[in-house]
Parts: structure tokens; C-alpha cells; sequence
């Protein structure tokens, strides 16, 4: 039944992610009801049939191969081939009756052929498939190398005829309809929902590669710590043949799917988002890990007395996170190659800046309660609060983990922040205004000064507690010392962060200021005027014009220029534009009376439409000229008023 | 060249902070125990707990009494209580003591710290240690359970 909960929770993942997708909305063709129950009928009935073929041709050969093992009881065979049966009864037909008319459709329509659904449809039993098949193939590599193990510890032949079959079916669906896939879509080609599939098999295996490499470090450095039996012993296998399953299934996999997307290339948005999600998984765990292994290094060396073994934890998870962290950020680097290079030299490439300053505030997070920890218990040392009846035991592991998270918080955080100060002192301009570095400083400022405002009020508190007679005690000084340790280092974090954000926003260009547009729209017009508003300038829609647009408008380009410079000047209030299909005329306009030639350039004045009235045309002049809109005398272009 | 500054201030500020935690480790550390006077029942409490931390259960064992609580502690019982003392670092410190004739009293706060790379838990209480001058020396007659 495992087979079955796998392509479901796929399915499920993919439809909630992309359902509201821009990639599915700008598929030539708009979802349709009816393919969208015809590819869901079509995936259910497929999944039936691979399920229950895989089920068959693993009890055949178990009938064929084990007849005499006794393990097998007919009412099993019987038991289980009708369920198999009974799913292939109901799943087939649901799987040809729905399949075969989509395939005609697609045959002879190249609008089925990019329908969404159909993408979606292929994409799901490409990552459904191969995951699936993923699974098999690790538990028939186990029980191919668990063979040399006591049976009693290696998993049943059934097991490994049962994965086989598995591999055999899900591997052969999957690579029937990856051609299928690859022959209407290639795989350089833009499909974000084949792309979304291959990260979710590149993820799994990944996931299991990961596992069997932390699995053989961690019980290879056992193994050496406790000097304990041979590697390879018949007992050894029973881990080992596991382990070596988990590498191979996963490995193999994994180098495959991954070399075919880095081979294909390309700019796309799945795959970095993927690399931000391993990195978010590898990062924090390889952080753990080193903290944890350096923590028990340094109480061992303040005279902790116990064995090495924790050197299995402390080396295996920080080495396999380690490597999937630095190879990764090496591939998050290699994506600026692809798209999205930044034109300024210095500055830090797309997609990286992100996840530079998560991986900051990660660091700065950890490090921050080490430092506090490190400052207290300093001052509680100096100061020698309370008679302690025990021995240094506490002391040291306090200061171990406290040394342990400084040292690999600060590592992280100093590294990090360094590159984001290299860049922002590289590329000022740039990096100073980048979203990601705004929102780390405004985070680390914020969350640094409410700490120290509420740990201010605790110290505070105490201290004027004993100001004012109440006797501290032991624990009460001890306490006070924490606060003055928490209010000290948060707001010094606080305060730095806080002058360079004051330091950025000064370089932050000033917002235009919003003039209000008003347009009269000529028919067949919508169109530009959508083009202008994408410009980001709202304009609201006064009307549809009745009249002929007046000659000598501005072409498109013009227009969004005179739009943008309207926030600059500070005589203008709003503006009115006259809008045909091939361009229009912009008439800006004041408030205050009296001002509205003055500030105009000649050299833009002379050379067409202008939204003022010149100085010398009476009002009224331009009534006179034929076929001109029926516009205010001080609106009309001065190119178009006849002289006196 | 502000940007430079400002980030060799931090790295040393960081490095700084560690060295001198490194210090107070080391020098905590190696710290001597407190002395107090033999036969003393702040000495014998100090040594109850040491061998508690050190996980010498048996010699803690032999240093109570709680016959007088009516419920007799037995060796076993004690054991599976303080079985795990060692395992976590306490830091015992005196608050209060009292003297009267044979007995004693003794108040201290008793921080239990566990570490994990980033979930350390530091937690404190109170407890009152009674004591008993019997031939053997002080004994502790309370409390069987320290939380």
C-alpha cells in the first residue's frame, strides 16, 4: 500500500503548488474541466494498474521460484492475486478509456499537446514513478547485499522479489512516458511542472543518498572509536549491505537526475527554489552538528572524562550536510551564469543574495545567546556570586556550549555579513537597497531592540530592588547578571545594525512624488493604455473619446516618458491625457494659477504636443482649427495654433 | 573602508569574547573546591554532592540517614533516584546555613544545565538540606528527593 500513499502525497504536492501557477495560466490553452477529469481518471487508473502489475509479477515468481518454501500458503496466493486482480479489473479500463481519447486529442491538437493538464498529468507520473521505483530499488540493493548476513538479521527473499518487481514495472512506466514527454516536450525546453518533477526525484534521492552516506561515516567512525569487530563480518553485512543500499539506490539515482538538469540548463525558477530548500535543510543541520561535536570537544578538554563515541554523531552529520551545503551553494553560484546577472561589477549575483543574508541572521541567531551566555557567566565568574558546594562540572559544560555556538554562530554570521559589506561597499547603490539586506538589518534591529528594552526593564527592576533595601541573594545577583548580559549584547547588535540601516536609507532614491493622471481613451485604445499602466503610473479612465485625436501626438515611448517625468516637477499637480492607439497627447496641469509656462523646456515644447498654453495665443484660437478635439484653448498643442 | 572597520571590529570583538570564555573555562575548570572547616556541615554537604556528581552513588549512600523521615530510603531506591545525577552538571550554590546543636540546616540553589548543540536548558531551585551530627559525622537526614 506504500506505492499507493506515494504517488498520492506527489499528486496532492503538485496540484496545491501549481494550481494557481503563472506558468499554468500562460499555457496557450485555459484548463478545461473536461481534461482535467479525464488526466486525473487517467493518473488514477494508471497508478491502479502499475500497482497491481507489479503485485502479479512479484507473485508469480515467488509461486515459481519458492514453491516448496512453506512460507507461501495458497490462501495467501489466492488472497493476494485477487486484490491484484481486482485492481487491475477496475484500473484498466479507467486507464484506456480515459488515456487513449487524450492521446488521440493530442495527436492531432497541439493545444492538447500543451494543455496543462497533460503537462501535469506527465509530470506526475514522472515524479511519481521514479520515486516509487527510487524506493524498490534501495530495498532490493539491501536485500542483495544483506545476503551474506545470519538470515535471522537480513531481510526475506519475498522482500527483495517484491522490490524487484517493483523496479521492473514503476521503471518501465516511468521511462515509457518520460519519452513520452520528452517527444512533445524537449527537455531544454520551458516546462516548469516536468521541471517541478525532477526536483521532487532529485530531492528523494538525494534524501537517500544523504542518509547512506551519514550512515556509513557513522558507523565506520563507531566502528574505529570502539575498536570493535571486523567491518565485514557475516554480522557487519546485515548494516553495511543496508547501508550500501541507501548510497547506491540514492547516489545513482541522484547523479543521474541531476546530471541530466544541469546538462539541459537553463533559467529556472523550480530549480532554484529547490536549491534553496536543500540548503535550508543542510545548512541549520550542518550547523547542529559541527556546535554539538565542537560542545563535546571542549568539555573534553576542560576535564570532561568519557568515551570518544559521540565522534560518530559529532563527525558523520557535520561532514554529509557540510557537502551537500558546499556543493549546492556552488550551483546556487553557477545560476547567475544562466540569467539574471547583475550589470554592476562587485555586486552579489542573482540568486545568492537571499541566501546570504539567511544564512547571516542563521548565524547571528545562534550566536547571539552564545555571546550572552560568554558575557554572564563571565561576569558571574569575576564577581564570584553565591558560594558554589559544587564542583567545576557546571562551569564547564556552560561555557562549552557557550563557546561552541559562539564560535560556529559567528563563523556563519561574520562570513556571511562580510560578503554582503564587500558587495554593498563594491556596489553601493545596488546592494544597499536590496530587498533581502534591508530585511535582514530591519530584522536584527528590531528583534535586537525590543531584547534589550525588555531586558533593560528586568535589570533595571533588580537593580532598583536593591537600591531601595531588598537583600539579593545568590541567585538574585546571578539573574541580574544574566539581564545586564542580554540588555548589553542585544542592544550593542541593535545599535551597529541600526547605524548601518540608517547608513543605507540615505542612499535610498527619494519616491517620486504620485501626480494624478486622468485619461480620455479613444476607441482601440485599451490596449496602450494597459501598456502605460504596467509602467506602474496609475491612470484612472475618465471616458471614452467621442472625438478625432488631434494630430502631432506623442508615439507610446514619448508618452511613458513624459509620464515619468511628472513626479519631478513640483508645478505640476495632475495630468491629463488624450489616448489613440498609436499614441496621444499628455496635458499636465497646477493648481495655482499662473505658472504654467515658465517651467516648460523650449526644446521639448517646440518639438510637439505640450501640455500648456503658450505665451501670446489667445484663448480660443485653436476653436478654429478643423478637426481638432473639442479640448480647452490652453490644452491644444502650441505646434497646432495658427499664428495671429 | 567604514565597511572594513566596522567588520575587523566585530571579528575581533567575536574573538575576543571567545578567548575570554575560553579563560573563564580553563580557569573555572580548574578551580579548587571550596574549603570549608572539617567536620563542618557545609563540608559534609559539599562532599555528599560531589561524589553525587561523580557518580559515586554508593559512597553518597553511606553519607545519609533518612531513617527519621519514616520512609527508609534503601540502597536500591537510592540508586534509581541519583543513578543520573552524574549524567547532567549541577552547580550547587550555598544560600543559607544554620546550626543549632547536633543539627543543621542548609539552603542552596541547585541550577541543573543539559546541553545540546542549540537546546541548552539551564533550570534552578531551592532546597533545603537537614543534617545530623551522629558518630559518623554529619549525615543528611532530608530530604530523600532532590528535585
Amino acid at each position: 500500500m506504500f506505492a499507493l500513499f506515494i504517488p498520492l502525497v506527489v499528486l496532492v504536492i503538485i496540484v496545491v503548488l501549481i494550481v494557481n501557477r503563472q506558468a499554468l495560466r500562460s499555457e496557450r490553452t485555459a484548463w478545461q474541466p473536461r481534461r482535467i477529469l479525464s488526466y486525473t481518471l487517467a493518473f488514477a487508473g494508471l497508478m491502479a494498474v502499475l500497482y497491481a502489475a507489479a503485485g502479479l509479477l512479484a507473485l508469480a515468481v515467488t509461486t515459481a521460484t519458492l514453491q516448496a518454501n512453506l512460507l507461501i500458503s495458497q490462501n495467501d496466493v489466492r488472497s493476494r492475486a485477487s486484490f491484484y486482480l481486482a485492481a487491475l479489473i477496475v484500473g484498466l479500463p479507467i486507464l484506456l478509456g480515459f488515456w487513449r481519447p487524450a492521446q488521440r486529442r493530442a495527436a492531432a491538437s497541439a493545444d492538447e499537446r500543451d494543455a496543462g493538464e497533460r503537462r501535469l498529468f506527465l509530470a506526475a507520473v514522472f515524479a511519481t514513478a521514479a520515486v516509487v521505483a527510487l524506493f524498490a530499488l534501495q530495498r532490493l540493493l539491501a536485500v542483495v547485499f544483506t545476503a551474506p548476513a545470519p538470515a535471522s538479521l537480513r531481510p526475506s527473499v519475498l522482500d527483495g522479489i517484491g522490490a524487484g518487481a517493483q523496479v521492473l514495472v514503476w521503471g518501465a512506466a516511468w521511462l515509457w512516458f518520460a519519452r513520452l514527454g520528452w517527444r512533445e516536450r524537449g527537455p531544454r525546453d520551458k516546462d516548469e511542472l516536468h521541471d517541478l518533477a525532477v526536483y521532487v526525484l532529485s530531492g528523494f534521492a538525494l534524501a537517500f543518498f544523504s542518509y547512506g552516506l551519514y550512515a556509513a561515516i557513522h558507523d565506520l567512525v563507531g566502528d574505529l572509536v570502539s575498536a570493535g569487530p571486523p567491518l565485514l563480518d557475516a554480522t557487519g553485512w546485515a548494516t553495511w549491505g543496508t547501508t550500501i543500499a541507501w548510497l547506491l539506490a540514492g547516489g545513482g539515482v541522484w547523479v543521474a537526475i541531476w546530471r541530466y538538469d544541469l546538462i539541459r540548463g537553463g533559467h529556472r525558477a523550480w530549480r532554484v527554489a529547490y536549491l534553496y530548500l536543500v540548503l535550508a535543510v543542510a545548512v541549520p543541520t550542518a550547523l547542529y552538528g559541527a556546535g554539538d561535536g565542537l560542545y563535546e570537544i571542549l568539555r573534553r578538554l576542560f576535564g570532561y572524562n568519557d568515551s570518544w563515541g559521540f565522534l560518530r554523531d559529532a563527525l558523520s552529520l557535520p561532514l554529509v550536510a557540510g557537502a551537500v551545503w558546499a556543493y549546492h551553494w556552488q550551483v546556487v553560484r553557477n545560476q547567475a551564469t544562466t540569467a539574471g546577472a547583475p550589470a554592476q561589477d562587485g555586486a552579489i549575483p542573482w540568486p545568492r543574495r537571499p541566501a546570504i543574508a539567511l544564512m547571516t541572521l542563521l548565524g547571528l541567531a545562534v550566536a547571539a545567546p552564545a555571546f550572552i551566555s560568554l558575557v554572564w557567566l563571565g561576569l558571574d565568574f569575576a564577581l564570584g556570586t553565591g558560594i558554589a558546594l559544587s564542583g567545576a562540572d557546571w562551569w564547564r559544560d556552560r561555557v562549552s556550549i557557550g563557546l561552541a555556538g559562539g564560535a560556529v554562530g559567528s563563523a556563519l554570521w561574520l562570513s556571511g555579513w562580510a560578503r554582503l559589506q564587500w558587495a554593498a561597499r563594491a556596489a553601493s547603490a545596488l546592494e544597499r537597497t536590496a530587498r533581502s539586506r534591508q530585511f535582514l538589518l530591519q530584522a536584527i534591529v528590531l528583534a535586537g531592540a525590543l531584547c534589550a528594552l525588555g531586558f533593560t526593564i528586568a535589570l533595571l527592576w533588580q537593580l532598583i530592588q536593591m537600591l531601595l533595601g531588598v537583600a539579593p541573594d545568590s541567585g538574585a545577583v546571578n539573574t541580574t547578571l544574566k539581564y545586564a548580559a542580554t540588555a548589553l549584547i542585544t542592544a550593542a547588535l541593535a545599535a551597529y545594525h541600526g547605524l548601518v540601516l540608517r547608513r543605507d536609507m540615505r542612499l535610498r532614491p527619494t519616491a517620486a512624488r504620485r501626480i494624478r493622471v486622468v485619461a480620455l481613451v479613444a476607441e482601440g485604445a485599451e490596449a496602450a493604455l494597459a501598456d502605460l499602466r504596467r509602467d506602474g503610473q496609475p491612470i484612472e479612465m475618465l471616458g471614452h473619446l467621442r472625438s478625432a485625436l488631434a494630430t502631432g501626438a506623442s508615439d507610446p515611448d514619448a508618452l511613458r516618458a513624459e509620464l515619468a517625468a511628472l513626479g519631478a516637477r513640483d508645478d505640476v499637480d495632475g495630468a491629463l491625457l488624450i489616448l489613440g492607439a498609436g499614441g496621444g497627447h499628455l496635458y499636465a496641469y497646477g493648481k495655482a494659477p499662473g505658472r504654467q509656462a515658465q517651467h516648460v523646456d523650449a526644446e521639448a515644447a517646440a518639438s510637439g504636443p505640450w501640455p500648456y498654453r503658450p505665451e501670446g495665443v489667445p484663448p480660443g484660437a485653436e476653436e478654429a482649427q478643423a478637426g481638432a478635439p473639442q479640448l480647452p484653448a490652453m490644452l491644444v498643442p502650441p505646434n497646432q495654433v495658427p499664428s495671429r | 573602508m567604514r565597511e572594513q572597520r566596522s567588520l575587523l571590529i566585530l571579528a575581533a570583538g567575536t574573538a575576543l569574547l571567545l578567548l575570554c570564555g575560553t579563560v573563564v573555562g580553563l580557569a573555572a575548570g580548574h578551580q579548587s573546591p571550596p574549603a570549608y572547616p572539617r567536620n563542618s556541615p557545609q563540608a559534609a554537604m559539599a562532599t555528599y554532592l560531589r561524589l553525587l556528581q561523580n557518580g559515586q552513588v554508593d559512597a553518597a549512600f553511606q553519607m545519609t540517614d533518612f531513617g527519621g523521615w519514616g520512609t527508609t530510603m534503601s540502597l536500591d531506591n537510592f540508586h534509581q533516584q541519583y543513578d543520573t545525577w552524574s549524567q547532567r552538571a549541577h552547580r550547587v550554590t550555598l544560600v543559607q546555613s544554620q546550626l543549632t546543636g547536633d543539627t543543621a540546616s542548609i539552603t542552596v540553589d541547585i541550577s541543573t544545565f543539559s546541553g545540546g548543540a542549540f537546546g541548552a536548558s539551564d533550570q534552578t531551585s531551592r532546597q533545603t538540606f537537614t543534617l545530623e551530627r551522629l558518630s559518623k559525622g554529619w549525615l543528611i537526614t532530608g530530604p530523600e528527593y532532590i528535585w
